[in-house]
């Protein structure tokens, strides 16, 4: 298995809120890539391994 | 009667949260007074459109992410309810999607060691236990039932 990524707690939560709050909202739909890209940026995940591959 | 497959998706949504598991076929077929030929369809496209994950028989759906319909490693609870999350950062993310106090009870997955974390107001304590992805994110879909 490759070693990937390990993540604190905070950064976890902070990953999960950003990605999930809105998830039971009835109008909510997948976002475009690029918008996930910006969520997974906007929490600091920037590395090469937390990229979607546009 | 066709209905927007988003209303599908949110019923299952709905579904999770009132009951704690995953509707089947029939169910959302009796609740949205459509066809369960239209049910098995429109899974097929929001599987294909990534916002849910059918079972082996593409017939019922495995998750809502971040909520599973199997049991798994990440117990999820509030409420007095419970939920199965499909991984450690879905754990976290009931909480955020439900803006919910939750108690969560998993287990490392290399020592097999009890781990009990919870969110409360917005504030994630706990075990001093660490989230790993092993999958980078341009492949986390090749297999996300891995992932």
């Amino acid at each position: 298995m490759p070693r990937g990524e390990v993540l604190n707690l905070e950064q976890g939560w902070q990953l999960a809120y950003a990605w999930y709050h809105d998830r039971l909202d009835p109008a909510w739909q997948r976002w475009p890539p690029e918008e996930a890209q910006r969520i997974l940026n906007d929490v600091g995940l920037t590395s090469e391994f937390w990229q979607l591959g546009l | 009667m066709a209905i927007p497959d988003g209303r599908v998706r949110s019923y299952v949504y709905e579904f999770f949260v009132d009951r704690q598991r995953a509707p089947d076929a029939s169910e959302i077929a009796a609740a949205l007074t459509i066809s369960l030929e239209d049910v098995i369809e429109t899974f097929t496209r929001l599987a294909a459109d990534r916002v849910l994950v059918l079972d082996a028989h593409r017939t019922g759906v495995l998750m809502a992410e971040p909520f599973s319909a199997v049991e798994t490693r990440f117990k999820v609870e509030s409420d007095g309810h419970t939920w199965w999350a499909n991984c450690a950062w879905d754990a976290l993310g009931i909480a955020a999607a439900l803006h919910a106090d939750v108690e969560i009870q998993s287990s490392c997955p290399d020592c097999d060691r009890p781990l009990s974390l919870s969110v409360i107001a917005g504030r994630v304590t706990g075990d001093q236990s660490v989230i790993h992805l092993a999958v980078p994110a341009a492949r986390w879909w090749d297999d996300i039932v891995f992932t």
